[in-house]
């Protein structure tokens, strides 16, 4: 649930990037902040482990600028992918407004993206969310490897394998070339915008 | 309180396009082009990304099989030669510890293996340029080698073939995987005594290295 302080009037929305070890989300980031950092103005901070691995998490703050009266601020946050990592995934997932779910087209880690899917709904389960009512979206990272001759799952296969039940927007993608990056960022966050406004009609309310 | 809510999210979509606008220039984060018609590591790429998601004997054999393929192909290529060499010592250095392998084993592989798709693909390369992209690899190499041997003196456990460190002669085109088997010692039961002989034969393996990459130096 977004932060919203009524003294400051300011709204901090929280979007974690989940997903299987290795699946772009780090480079989702660092795209943002590569591309993006004259305008969002702000610092990535990243706790790496050895051979480059998140080990805590990348979180890169930015303000959107003020909305209605409010001081809009979005917090991105990336969780370790590496299945012994749960537990901080588990703390990094908490209070989050929103998830953009980063799977890895390879055809070789397909089982590993619906293993990852499978954990994400567990630990929303852990803190009485429903993946089904959380803000999400997909992002299929790395689709340039195909121009490579690299074996991917077609677009229509990882839908089927992830996306048939929850029906959520979309994004074929390639995080280290930055097609459809931001696209994946502004749905995600237009995504919480009516949650976030139905606790900010609340706090009217108190 | 509808019209309060759209103008809400109208305002914060207005402000997204505009924060997040993309124009046609790349930005830095992007490596590499991959205009790629027929591409000549496609096998050993995908093995290279595969390793990055996980390490098993079987992706190891089959990196070093196609690195073990790539070196024949290329036998007589100065600058490929000796980076397939590195890249099969690291290999082998990856495929016997596994998730115990240097932090760095899996950075040098991935640093190499870029070098390599760079000399292979850019055509007009010159000659300088590739000698200089050799240079800095084997540095990086040898830091490689310098660290763990380092990291195996201060606090390796012992165990049977743990410093079994492959170690190129690189530089050389006949150099290759050296695999060092441990120093027999009649202190078998003594591990600390045991950690010190092997430190010495790796320090004596990196001198030796050292010692034939200036040979090379001093011949070109």
């Amino acid at each position: 649930m977004a932060f919203i302080n009524p003294k400051t009037k300011e709204v901090q929305i929280k979007i974690v990037y989940y997903g299987p070890g290795r699946g772009g989300k780090t480079t989702n980031l660092e795209y943002i902040f590569n591309k993006f950092n004259s305008r969002i103005k702000s610092e990535m901070v990243s706790l790496k482990t050895h051979g480059d691995r998140t080990l805590f998490f990348d979180f890169l703050p930015f303000d959107i600028g003020n909305v209605l009266g409010h001081a809009l601020k979005v917090q991105l946050y990336t969780v370790p992918g590496q299945v012994k990592y749960n537990a901080t995934r588990r703390v990094v997932l908490r209070g989050a407004d929103g998830i953009v779910f980063v799977a890895d087209a390879m055809r070789v880690v397909r089982a590993k993206n619906i293993l990852s899917l499978k954990n994400l709904y567990e630990n929303l389960k852990d803190y009485n969310r429903s993946i089904f009512k959380v803000p999400l979206v997909f992002q299929y990272n790395k689709m340039d490897l195909a121009e490579q001759g690299i074996p991917l799952l077609s677009y229509e296969r990882l839908e089927k394998d992830l996306n048939s039940q929850l029906k959520v927007p979309s994004f074929p993608a390639s995080a280290l070339r930055g097609t459809n990056v931001a696209k994946t960022l502004k749905k995600i966050i237009t995504l919480t915008l009516p949650s976030l406004q139905r606790n900010l009609r609340k706090e009217v309310v108190n | 309180m509808d019209r309060k809510d759209n103008a809400f999210s109208e305002k914060v979509e207005s402000i997204l396009d505009e924060l997040f606008a993309e124009d046609d220039s790349q930005p830095d984060a992007v490596e590499e082009s991959t205009s790629i018609g027929y591409y000549p590591l496609r096998f050993l790429k995908a093995t290279v990304l595969s390793i990055d998601w996980e390490i098993t004997d079987e992706i190891m054999s089959r990196f070093i099989d196609q690195v073990e393929r790539l070196k024949e192909s290329h036998k007589s290529d100065k600058t490929v030669l000796p980076l397939l060499q590195m890249l099969g010592s690291v290999g082998q250095h990856i495929r016997i510890f596994k998730e115990n392998a240097h932090p760095n084993a899996l950075k040098i592989l991935k640093s190499l293996y870029i070098s390599l798709e760079k000399v292979i693909i850019t055509k007009e390369m010159s000659d300088n340029e590739k000698n200089r992209l050799l240079y800095r690899e084997i540095r990086k190499f040898k830091a490689l080698k310098g660290q763990i041997v380092s990291s195996n003196l201060a606090h390796v456990p012992h165990k049977k073939g743990r410093l079994e460190m492959p170690s190129p002669n690189i530089g050389e085109a006949s150099g290759g995987v050296t695999p060092q088997t441990p120093p027999p010692s009649s202190f078998s039961g003594n591990p600390a005594f045991d950690r010190i002989l092997s430190g010495i034969e790796q320090l004596k393996d990196l001198i030796r290295g050292e010692f034939e990459a200036l040979r090379e130096e001093l011949k070109r």
